[in-house]
């Protein structure tokens, strides 16, 4: 027994429930027996890796399935010793480079150097001579690995295929964009959620309401709280059906306790803008970073709710001043001085539009 | 050189072999007092360390050589100042007469017959501050014996390196009580960097405090000193390798015993030291009636400005013969003197300042001493601007800071990124006019305190994603993770676990039988968010222990101690069978919540393993509620449970990868 | 056991038909020889004269990617050796995977230390073969100023019997003495007719299936980039291929609203998907609500193109072209909209939310329009 986001967990091309043309595409693709590299990018949540590892499986067969970690220790330049997870099968494995920090260039180099060094040979049906290495995060490698990683792709061309995933091609140098086949992800839409919520209900028990209206209004209202996220919303509903006796549209909807504390804390910000609110904010926020909620999203979030809740010219100021401050979550070190200053400004953002 | 020094000599003394004997012996006084200086990080006044014994030796060898080959200048004072006006009684102590009564009332009723007497005192305080001179005068002064046993005995920490040698010394020392009653000074401290020393001393002071014999006064006598980097707080916290202070040697849970008393020493103040400095200059007149007044006066306050005692005589020691032979006064002397984190935080966010000094100079000053170690100051200039005018200024100059101090953590290089943050901080504060005189404590740095709980929950994390993996095959992201699982996933569990239950209840009433597959989660499960419920993370006015309580609880225990994955993590408790039987139970058994309550009774109803069922049930109680009268003897281990390593980890990955990897869940 | 060898054998015929077909169309339709090289006209010139008098300078190729450099190089060396000699008398150095210092020295001097092969007589005949080898370092700007220098002294050691080929990027990140010792040869971004007709034959002997415009709409998106151009046309034509023999095509050219027939032609839509460019109805949508100036609205469309998946960057890029040449807008005006639109480029080139910057992106634009 598992949780139904795990249980009904697709794991062919076949199953997935949205965004046929991308799966048709992909189905293509992993019927031609072999692929280019591949970069798959979308929103998180959208079921980027769900649809790689549908490939893989489509490809390989259920073999993909079972995998191993492995832990893996490379020595630095500056002979410091990095542990770092692998996840692998036989046919694949996958990295991912924000364990890695700054070595990043020199561990992806060594590592695919030594995949490729290692000829795939599969006697049985000599098909698929290539080992596939999944890269998570792909936006988060550093231009120094991503330019490696250029000359790696062509050398080892013959040996590995590379699939990138990346919640964005923003980040990823044009080098590797034009040496890849791109493909988009978008995230389901409200409508594509509420087909897999409905098609759930019908495998496992779910207290909806009788009424065919009332009960796709309920599941509208469940995905439409998980912000086009699938998984977010198959927890959410999993979560509802165990606390309640009976889902109706009005059921109120269960929020994450970091996203509540993020909310408490904009209503607050609004509310009182003086320097104290500003020293209890800290705490807050310090509460949030310290839960490793990463910056970006605080931040992130930390802005929407409070744009519901100022006037027009507050609203654009705010957002301006979180763009400000985005950008130096990335140039500093310490989240506490950005994010700190992004509330003190909005503060007076507020005071001024009043 | 000696025909220059021999010049301006000469009108003073007139042989000329003389001066170069002179010469010769001055060279060997300003060789010990440089090691007096260096060497002088808190070894009592009394207590020279073996190095520098061995020096005077060898200054007493080469004299004696120079004598052999011309007749000496028995005028000519070679003892150091230091150890020549090492206060005789009392009186003679620098220090403010307070804080004396303080010890003083303490000592004495240490000796007294109170039953809630103290049993150890700590003096705690920045070196050279009299804390042993103080020690000993007073044991002298309010021991009065008979015989000629000594009034104190003194810890001095073996060369061996056996960690048991403290606790034996404190033993050995405990019957000196009564008619030969000695006072326990602890001043050389056991190698307390060493963990073990340390939790050896910690809890032979601990069974100190506790046992309820008659036992000596102990008096501990602890300098203290922060010497840290930020590389150091970041990766250690902030704890005794980088920070020597009463709370990182003696641990928390010492310190708040009752039968505990802390004295803070502060360092000399000025007037004291002057008063001192003056009464050397009075009584070394012979030296000091060649060296002009307004020469002599500016180096003297600024010798008393040290806050060292034994540093400013030194000092005025060295300058002194210094002066004899250059006639320039310009040499630069003495102890670097640090600015504390807190008194630099101070500076810059009040502005207080010695007298005719300039908001510039202070910056300077602090930008000397912090430019190496920026991150922790600018840190605590974020942490603690608000405190400023007790938190009443305009949220405008509030964001002129913040932003600043945001701006300048994306500059390079560091030090000018922080005589930016600095001056801002300092310039737009003082724009603010004061209104409130009662001035808010300062806070330390919360940063550190957050990179610790950062580090323990991506540790409860990674381990989830690990165990999840192990069971399901399933890889979870890191956010995905922290973000959806570590919240909802409890809630799911815990609910339908809730709802099982009244089923059962139910089914139960009306005796009908229960379906097997109701019993949910088979494996222990998450029960509490992941990494621990989110709360406030408040900032400490004081330095805190980083083995402190805020990392002490640890969440879904069961879950991360689950048998069938780990095998080392259980104990080997009980007897054999017991574990067995408890194996085999939870492979085969369909009914196993891992609940943590009283539905465990339920269960055993249910399943006929009662004798398990009752184990289990009491373990789980001991794990939730630790035996209190235990606790508070034990020293609490260092951090968390037992994690496998993840070295470990991967071998029994391989080792299950064929067994268990075959048939995948889904 | 014979059939598991038959099995093998058919297999890696099979395979090398894979490789063969996999064989980037960069490198299949690289210029054999200086007269192919496309719309370099003046390096080209130049070159030429320096083969006729077998005497070679060092060299420094500078220009925008895509522009042939490589190509270039290449040619001029099968050229001068031929394509036997080559092999042994060039060096082909790509400085982003394996620079620093130790590389530069290391490397250079083993190769630059052996001693000259002899050319065979038929070479001899057939090409000039001077007696120097030819080190190419590719991406020379993004080798660390230390390697460069280091560089410099190991040109002079070696000059009597190597030449260095330096190609960048960016002439700017080249250390002046380096610079000085090579002659420069500029490569021009190519227009787009030279690259057209580049084009058109790599059609006609792949013999693709293309829809009208599509070749012009790869030049647009490549912009003057060669092999991003034939890249896109590569990609593309893979996808459609094996769409076209799968079952499921009818389902993927439901999704394309202007394919009219339903075989597998390559799209323009295709071809935009691929290079992950932003379709222009997105586009106009974002540019409708900043100029409605209602923020809801804003924030919605926003949050749906970023659902979408979206690139941010790619927004960027397209809203710039498509702002700055529109005529209705003032001066004034365009001057702010490339300010923010500046600013957005690079706070995303270092890693931030797109959302949030898209957010604040289409904001500020809804105050200018």
């Amino acid at each position: 027994m598992s949780l139904w986001v795990d249980k009904y967990r697709p794991t062919n091309l076949s199953q997935l429930d949205y965004h046929s043309s991308v799966s048709a595409r992909l189905s293509a693709l992993s019927t031609s027996g072999d692929f280019p590299h591949l970069l798959v990018y979308g929103p998180s949540g959208a079921g980027k890796k769900t649809r790689v590892l549908s490939i893989l499986n489509e490809l390989f067969g259920s073999g993909v399935n079972k995998m191993k970690i492995d832990v893996r220790t490379f020595t630095t330049s500056t002979n410091k010793k990095l542990e770092f997870n692998i996840v692998s099968s036989s046919y694949h494995l996958e990295i991912t480079p924000s364990d890695l920090g700054n070595n990043d260039r020199v561990v992806i180099q060594d590592l695919l150097k030594e995949i490729a060094s290692t000829e795939q040979v599969d006697f049985s049906t000599g098909k698929h001579r290539f080992k596939v290495i999944i890269i998570n995060e792909a936006d988060s490698l550093s231009k120094d690995a991503q330019a490696a990683l250029r000359r790696t792709m062509e050398k080892y061309s013959r040996n590995i295929r590379l699939i990138l995933i990346s919640n964005t091609t923003s980040n990823i140098i044009p080098p590797i964009k034009s040496r890849t086949l791109l493909i988009r992800i978008p995230a389901p839409s409200v409508n594509d959620i509420v087909q897999v919520l409905n098609k759930l209900s019908s495998k496992q028990e779910i207290p909806l309401p009788e009424s065919e209206t009332e009960r796709v209004e309920t599941l509208r209202k469940i995905a439409e709280s998980s912000e086009r996220n699938l998984r977010r919303a198959l927890l959410l509903i999993e979560a509802l059906s165990m606390q309640n006796e009976k889902l109706t549209p009005t059921t109120p909807m269960i929020q994450l306790d970091w996203e509540s504390v993020i909310k408490k804390l904009a209503f607050n910000i609004n509310r009182e803008r003086n320097v104290s609110r500003i020293s209890q904010s800290r705490s807050t926020l310090y509460e949030l970073l310290s839960h490793c909620i990463p910056a970006r999203i605080i931040l992130k979030k930390l802005t929407f709710e409070l744009i519901q809740l100022v006037n027009f010219k507050a609203k654009s100021q705010i957002i301006e001043i979180a763009a400000i401050f985005d950008e130096r979550l990335s140039l500093g070190s310490k989240a506490i001085y950005h994010l700190e200053g992004f509330v003190a400004k909005s503060m007076v953002a507020i005071e001024d539009s009043v | 050189m000696v025909t220059e020094r021999s010049r301006r000599r000469s009108k003073r003394i007139k042989s000329e072999k003389k001066v170069v004997v002179i010469d010769n012996d001055n060279e060997i006084g300003e060789f010990e007092e440089i090691e007096e200086i260096s060497g002088d990080f808190d070894t009592g006044t009394k207590v020279k360390s073996p190095k520098r014994v061995k020096i005077s030796q060898l200054a007493t060898k080469i004299r004696s050589i120079s004598r052999s080959t011309s007749p000496i200048d028995i005028h000519q004072d070679n003892s150091l100042w230091v150890e020549k006006y090492e206060p005789k009684t009392l009186a003679d102590v620098m220090i403010h007469p307070k804080k004396l009564k303080d010890i003083k009332s303490e000592i004495e009723s240490m000796l007294g017959n109170d039953p809630h007497r103290p049993r150890l005192l700590v003096l705690s305080g920045p070196s050279g501050s009299s804390k042993s001179t103080v020690t000993k005068m007073l044991a002298n002064a309010l021991i009065d014996h008979k015989t000629q046993i000594p009034n104190f005995i003194e810890w001095v920490t073996p060369s061996s390196t056996n960690s048991d040698r403290f606790s034996d010394f404190l033993n050995s020392s405990s019957y000196r009580t009564g008619e030969k009653t000695a006072l326990i000074l602890v001043e050389d401290l056991p190698n307390i960097f060493h963990e073990d020393t340390r939790r050896k001393f910690q809890r032979a002071l601990l069974e100190w405090v506790s046992t309820d014999y008659r036992l000596p006064p102990l008096v501990i006598c602890i300098t203290e000193c922060e010497y840290s980097n930020d590389d150091q707080l970041y990766n250690q916290g902030y704890n005794i390798e980088n920070n020597f202070t009463a709370e990182t040697i003696l641990g928390k849970q010492l310190l708040n015993n009752p039968r505990l008393t802390r004295i803070r020493l502060n360092s000399i103040n000025f007037t004291l030291s002057k008063k001192c400095l003056n009464n050397i200059v009075i009584k070394e007149s012979s030296i000091f009636q060649n060296i002009p007044v307004d020469k002599l006066k500016p180096k003297l306050e600024e010798f008393s400005r040290y806050g060292d005692l034994r540093s400013s005589i030194s000092a005025l020691q060295f300058w002194s013969r210094w002066f004899q032979f250059s006639s320039s006064s310009d040499i630069n002397l003495g102890k670097e003197s640090s600015i504390q984190l807190f008194h630099a935080i101070g500076k810059c966010i009040f502005g207080s300042k010695n007298e005719g000094e300039q908001d510039n100079d202070t910056i300077n000053s602090v930008m000397k001493d912090y430019s190496t170690r920026s991150n922790i100051l600018k840190l605590g200039l974020l942490e603690n601007y608000d405190k400023y005018n007790s938190s009443d200024f305009d949220v405008k100059k509030a964001s002129e800071i913040t932003d600043y101090l945001s701006l300048n953590d994306t500059l390079k290089p560091e030090d000018i990124s922080l005589e930016l943050s600095i001056r801002k901080t300092r310039y737009t504060l003082n724009e603010v006019e004061i209104k409130k005189t009662q001035k808010l404590g300062l806070n330390f740095p919360r940063e550190f305190k957050s990179y610790k709980l950062i580090k323990s929950i991506k540790n409860d994390i990674t381990r989830y994603i690990e165990l999840e993996f192990q069971r399901n095959s399933i890889f979870r992201t890191f956010d995905d993770s922290n973000l959806l699982h570590g919240f909802l996933e409890p809630l799911i569990n815990n609910n339908r676990v809730f709802k099982n239950r009244s089923k059962i209840h139910y089914y139960q009433s009306i005796n009908k039988s229960i379906p097997q597959d109701w019993f949910y989660p088979k494996e222990p499960y998450l029960k509490e968010r992941l990494g621990g419920p989110l709360k406030e993370l408040n900032g400490d006015q004081e330095v805190v222990d980083s083995n402190d309580d805020y990392l002490k609880t640890s969440y879904n225990e069961s879950y991360y101690n689950d048998t069938k994955i780990d095998t080392n993590t259980q104990g080997q408790s009980d007897n054999e069978d017991d574990e067995d039987e408890y194996d085999s139970i939870v492979e085969s058994s369909e009914e196993d919540f891992g609940g943590d309550d009283t539905f465990e009774k339920e269960l055993m109803a249910v399943s006929q393993r009662k004798k398990w069922g009752a184990n289990e049930f009491i373990k789980s109680q001991e794990k939730n509620f630790p035996i209190k009268s235990q606790k508070l003897l034990e020293i609490p281990p260092n951090i968390r449970i037992p994690f496998i390593t993840k070295r470990d980890n991967s071998e029994f990955l391989n080792d299950i990868d064929e067994n268990e990897f075959d048939e995948p869940d889904f | 056991m014979s059939s598991a060898i038959f099995g093998n054998r058919k297999e890696s015929s099979k395979s090398t038909e894979v490789q063969e077909r996999l064989l980037p169309w960069v490198e299949k339709y690289r210029p054999k020889n200086l007269d192919e090289i496309s719309a370099q006209d003046h390096a080209v010139t130049v070159l030429k004269k320096t083969l006729q008098s077998a005497n070679l300078p060092h060299m420094l190729f500078y220009g925008p990617p895509g522009t042939g450099k490589t190509s270039t190089i290449l040619a001029l060396t099968k050229e001068l050796y031929g394509p036997e000699l080559s092999k042994s008398r060039v060096l082909e150095l790509n400085a982003s995977d394996e620079r620093g210092i130790s590389i530069v020295r290391e490397k250079i001097k083993n190769f630059a230390r052996l001693s000259v092969s002899n050319p065979t007589k038929s070479d001899l005949e057939k090409y000039p073969c001077p007696p120097y080898k030819i080190i190419i370092l590719d991406e020379a700007d993004s080798m660390t100023s230390d390697a460069q220098s280091a560089l410099r002294r190991t040109m002079e050691t070696y000059s009597s019997v190597t030449r260095f080929c330096l190609i960048c990027n960016y002439i700017t990140r080249i250390i002046d003495p380096l610079a000085s010792r090579c002659s420069k040869f500029r490569f021009r971004p190519l227009d787009n007719q030279d690259a057209l007709v580049r084009l058109q034959y790599i059609e006609r002997e792949e013999n693709i299936k293309l829809q009208e415009n599509v070749l012009e709409e790869v030049l647009k998106i490549a912009g003057g980039d060669l092999r991003k151009a034939i890249t896109y046309l590569q990609s593309a034509t893979r996808l459609h291929s094996t769409l076209s023999s799968s079952s499921l095509s009818n389902d993927f050219v439901v999704q394309d609203p202007d394919s009219s027939n339903p075989n597998s032609e390559i799209t323009v839509q295709s071809i935009r998907e691929i290079s992950g460019s932003v379709p222009d109805d997105i586009l106009q949508n974002l540019i409708n609500v900043a100029e409605s100036k209602i923020f809801d609205d804003i924030f919605k469309v926003v949050n749906d193109s970023v659902s979408e998946g979206w690139s941010a960057i790619e927004i960027v890029n397209q809203l710039h072209d498509e702002l700055i040449f529109d005529d209705k807008l003032s001066s004034d005006q365009k001057n702010s909209i490339s300010k923010i639109l500046f600013e957005t480029d690079a706070r995303l080139t270092n890693g931030t939310d797109e959302h949030l910057q898209l957010l604040n992106l289409i904001t500020q634009l809804s105050y200018i329009l």
